[in-house]
């Protein structure tokens, strides 16, 4: 897979949205952003746009903690609209819970790739773009 | 068959006593059986001893008075209970039948007795009293135990009671002590991570406007960060409060109160408040947690009412097995709690997009309810409404 074009990010925390958002246009790991604050709004524009291939994130980073629909729930509707997605879309799951039964959890969802415990640091997100390949 | 019966044979070897006496008593015949039961030779009775010489003083005085008597009116007597006197002087007990023997005239020529010894049935009869006193003491002392038995049951009971109270406790502050990590690790590490992006960009960073902005946004990670600990402080403290002091309180003082300080809200809302706290009008409470209780399920009522109805919200009380519950019923906009509910009273949650909602109120509200030993428990539908059923405690 090449940079991605577009990626999205689910996240109540402006903070996080702020950082991570600096990251990505600081090392040029895509074109554009997507700020969703929580799940529900992030289903909203992908429904919205499910035709659209170049408006559905190449990358989402995903809180599993969020309020109004969190990260577990919003890949329950994900899911129901994945085929209808023309594209593949590597999800990554960023928590803060060191929960193990969370990260077994995402272990065995298909539609999450990665499961990333918070503080995400620079180098962790320049290796989840390096090795981009290996997630598809 | 020719059957030579021995009648003089039976008579003396029967099992009963015979004997022929006088009208005056004087014994002038009797069996071999009678002889053997009161051990005399023939001699020394036929003709010599008088009946009333086999008996005692009272013995003598009851043959008189109610025998004779008897005897004299209807020319029989049945079953007539004696002690009947040994040549040695040792006594044993007789039932005696007598039928007085009349000449064709009437005149009374003789009577004729029969002595059963029932020195055997008397030790039966003995035996008898002895094993049902025996078995009345057993009964006794089995009501007893079993009066014994019910107390230590009882007393099993309580301990029962107890231990599953302590195990409740332990449960409630087990699972306080689990939300506390969680909190702590959730809702400190994100806003903590955040600080240490914002301090990198801001070494890294030489632009001075960018400098200030990124200052900014440590401003609104302190301040989420203060919040945060406040909250926990206050959640911790209430959990240290395990004997805080209960009040006697009377429910429709603290709803007036709550109503007071909701006042504004209320007008602005024109939400309809009824009670009925008919069935449990007081109870022992911390006063303050009451307040906070009532105040934090009525704000929220208000706050999450439908824009399409009148907000009617009801407050009541009962008593279900021995606990006290408090409802708070609203006909608000109720919660998805298929999708919900396993977050509904954790910190920082909210399932609407309303600019008061932070997610504290119910969190608080549930350590309180907690802390007291009480639990508490919501049932909603989307679009139609949304109760609480707040257990407080047991009786």
């Amino acid at each position: 897979m090449n940079k991605p074009l577009l990626i999205g990010i689910i996240d109540d925390d402006e903070i996080y949205q702020f950082t991570l958002t600096r990251i990505i246009s600081r090392y040029k790991l895509a074109n554009k952003t997507l700020s969703f604050f929580d799940g529900e709004k992030a289903i909203e524009y992908l429904t919205d746009n499910i035709s659209i291939e170049e408006n559905i994130p190449d990358v989402i980073f995903l809180d599993n903690n969020m309020p109004i629909m969190d990260g577990w729930q919003f890949i329950e509707e994900y899911a129901k609209m994945e085929t209808k997605i023309k594209k593949k879309v590597l999800i990554f799951m960023v928590s803060s819970s060191v929960d193990p039964n969370d990260i077994e959890r995402a272990n065995k969802t298909n539609q999450i790739s990665d499961y990333f415990i918070k503080p995400v640091s620079i180098d962790d997100i320049n290796g989840v773009f390096d090795n981009l390949e290996k997630y598809i | 068959m020719n059957y030579n019966i021995d009648y003089k044979e039976l008579y003396n070897t029967s099992p009963y006593g015979y004997f022929c006496s006088l009208p005056d008593g004087t014994i002038i015949d009797s069996n071999k059986r009678f002889l053997e039961f009161t051990n005399y030779k023939r001699k020394e009775v036929i003709n010599i001893k008088k009946v009333t010489d086999f008996l005692s003083i009272g013995g003598k005085i009851y043959f008189q008075t109610i025998y004779s008597q008897k005897l004299n009116l209807t020319g029989t007597v049945e079953e007539i209970n004696f002690d009947f006197i040994k040549k040695d002087g040792t006594k044993f007990p007789v039932l005696i039948n007598s039928v007085e023997i009349k000449s064709k005239e009437g005149h009374h020529i003789f009577t004729q007795s029969t002595v059963f010894n029932i020195s055997q049935r008397k030790k039966y009869e003995t035996e008898l009293l002895i094993a049902k006193k025996k078995s009345e003491e057993l009964s006794n002392e089995l009501t007893l135990r079993n009066k014994e038995l019910q107390i230590g049951s009882e007393l099993i009971l309580q301990q029962k009671l107890q231990l599953e109270k302590f195990n409740q406790e332990l449960e409630n502050k087990n699972k306080q002590l689990s939300n506390f990590t969680h909190i702590a690790s959730h809702n400190l590490r994100a806003p903590v991570s955040n600080l240490n992006s914002l301090m990198d960009f801001y070494n890294e960073s030489t632009d001075i406007d960018d400098k200030a902005m990124l200052f900014t946004k440590f401003e609104i990670v302190i301040g989420h960060l203060t919040e945060t600990l406040n909250e926990l402080i206050a959640s911790v403290k209430i959990q240290m409060d395990v004997n805080i002091k209960h009040d006697p309180v009377i429910f429709d003082v603290i709803l007036s109160k709550t109503m007071g300080i909701l006042e504004g809200k209320i007008l602005e809302s024109s939400a309809v408040i009824t009670s009925n706290f008919a069935e449990v009008p007081n109870i022992e409470y911390p006063k303050l947690y009451l307040e906070s209780i009532i105040l934090n399920l009525l704000s929220n009522s208000i706050r999450y009412r439908s824009p399409n109805r009148i907000a009617k919200i009801h407050l009541s009380t009962e008593i279900n097995n021995n606990e006290i519950t408090l409802i708070v019923t609203d006909n608000g906009l109720g919660i998805d709690l298929k999708k919900h509910r396993h977050r509904l009273f954790k910190l920082n949650n909210t399932f609407h997009r309303h600019p008061d909602s932070k997610g504290v109120g119910l969190f608080m509200t549930k350590i309180q309810i907690e802390t007291i030993g009480g639990s508490i428990d919501v049932e909603s539908e989307v679009e139609k409404g949304t109760t609480f059923k707040v257990m407080l405690r047991k009786i």
